[in-house]
């Protein structure tokens, strides 16, 4: 049996074994050290012996209801494991077939923000992911090899986050004018509460979020999220609880002229479309 | 204030647990961690619209671009690792000073690395001197040896990679000091007297770094 040094994991200074999957280190704050699933760990088991036609093959099966579709938490330690061990090769092609699985995921999840903020946040969270993935120094990745849907939802949010805050903020500083703090008498109730995200129908959820939301300015649209989706209150006299007031540094006032601003719109919108 | 990478945890924790639990979590996670309060929120707010959000409808020709640009950036990220870490190893292999010095180090002898190795001492010490060319060795000499000297590959690799020692030049010697040219890893062990035919034959029939 080939046994190579990794150089990467010298911090163990161990030999990785041809067919050793190794485990995981990171621990929870439980003190329990993580664990992969099983069928990722035969999945791996698998994939390391398979020769490299039948492995190209399995690669680019993309569809996760395939028989043949090989989970994104094997893939992520097949690529630690190729980078390990210096094959530059076998981590371009799992690389790429990681990308081709969670393009559609990533697209789905930056639909949140204005569309004109989705393909930079696309790619900040693909580098955010593989950062973490080809870091061989840290065991941060190991979590992507346990459920790799939630790493990357934190990852996503991560993102979304950092657009939201680096791009609305700069445009409300930019744009604040005597309008945000005049008075307040277009607002549609006191707290703003003409529309519900719940009362959309699943598949009018996509839809509302891709076109009405691209109706609004970017931060009617978040405060619009923040009220409508999230169910954060505008104001409250507790300051450990959060609100859309204290999330922008804005009065209450301004942010229920921003609400009534983008009810309007949206129920033009809703009216344009007969919905 | 916690540490980066123990928020990165808690919040990886979390997702999965919000996901399970919904508002319970989100309540529990604030009550210990009241510092990330904000953060919990939000997260908890964009997980449930994740939830009702399908994944995005692309034309074929879409995600192939998406991906594309993504395939770029990771390899961006790969290229920026390895010029990393071809410095690192080029920094450490000027701190190997010797072979028999990393030996010594970890009180290994030649003679003892040399039949861990499979190999005559003799090799050794021409391997110490850089007399072989890096370009004949087998990966797999490289690896077990980086094994042995606690090292990495890339080290060893940057190591012998180095110009050979040079011969002559001794202090007030006539001549200036030479560079030998280096021998072929397979002919030495070909024309090795003190190595096995066993030997001979497993280390020829590995490929050479050049030939992978």
């Amino acid at each position: 049996m080939k046994a190579v040094y990794s150089g990467d994991l010298m911090r163990n200074s161990r030999v990785i074994q041809d067919n050793e999957v190794e485990p995981l280190t990171r621990t929870t704050g439980a003190g329990e050290t993580l664990r992969r699933r099983s069928e990722v760990e035969e999945q791996i088991k698998e994939a390391l012996t398979l020769d490299a036609v039948a492995l190209e093959q399995r690669r680019s099966v993309r569809d996760y209801r395939s028989a043949g579709f090989i989970k994104p938490e094997a893939i992520v330690y097949m690529i630690r494991r190729s980078l390990a061990l210096g094959d530059d090769d076998s981590v371009n092609r799992l690389s790429t077939a990681l990308v081709g699985q969670l393009t559609r995921m990533v697209a789905g999840k930056v639909r949140i923000l204005s569309p004109n903020l989705r393909d930079d946040c696309h790619s900040e969270i693909v580098v955010r992911v593989f950062a973490d993935i080809v870091d061989l120094s840290t065991d941060r990745a190991d979590y992507a090899q346990v459920s790799f849907g939630d790493w990357l939802e934190k990852r996503a949010v991560d993102s979304i986050r950092k657009c939201w805050k680096e791009h609305t903020q700069s445009q409300i500083t930019d744009s604040l004018t005597s309008e945000d703090e005049g008075s307040d008498e277009d607002a549609a109730g006191p707290e703003g509460r003409d529309f519900r995200s719940s009362e959309l129908r699943p598949e009018e959820y996509g839809l509302f979020i891709d076109k009405a939301l691209s109706v609004l300015k970017d931060n009617e649209r978040e405060a619009f999220i923040m009220r409508h989706f999230w169910e954060w209150e505008i104001e409250n006299a507790d300051p450990s609880i959060p609100t859309i007031s204290t999330r922008f540094g804005k009065s209450a006032r301004t942010i229920r002229n921003w609400l009534a601003s983008a009810d309007k719109k949206i129920k033009t919108w809703r009216d344009r479309r007969g919905t | 204030m916690k540490e980066k990478s123990e928020m990165d945890d808690i919040l990886n924790e979390f997702t999965t647990d919000f996901k399970a639990q919904g508002d319970k979590a989100l309540e529990q996670y604030v009550r210990e961690y009241p510092e990330f309060t904000e953060v919990l929120y939000e997260h908890a707010g964009m997980s449930r619209m994740f939830r009702h959000l399908p994944e995005a409808e692309m034309t074929t020709e879409e995600e192939e671009l998406r991906a594309l640009k993504s395939v770029s950036l990771v390899q961006n990220l790969l290229h920026e690792r390895r010029t990393q870490m071809n410095a690192t190893a080029e920094n450490e292999a000027l701190d190997f000073n010797s072979l028999r010095g990393r030996l010594d180090e970890r009180n290994v002898t030649y003679e003892t690395a040399a039949a861990d190795l499979r190999l005559s001492p003799l090799i050794l010490k021409l391997l110490d001197k850089r007399k072989v060319r890096p370009g004949s060795l087998p990966r797999l000499l490289l690896e077990k040896l980086s094994g042995i000297l606690e090292t990495n590959f890339e080290t060893t690799y940057a190591y012998f990679s180095l110009k050979p020692v040079p011969s002559g030049g001794f202090y007030r010697a006539d001549s200036a000091p030479t560079f030998p040219a280096q021998s072929e890893f397979a002919d030495l062990v070909k024309y090795d007297p003190d190595l096995s035919p066993t030997d001979k034959d497993y280390w020829i029939a590995l490929p050479t770094i050049e030939k992978e």
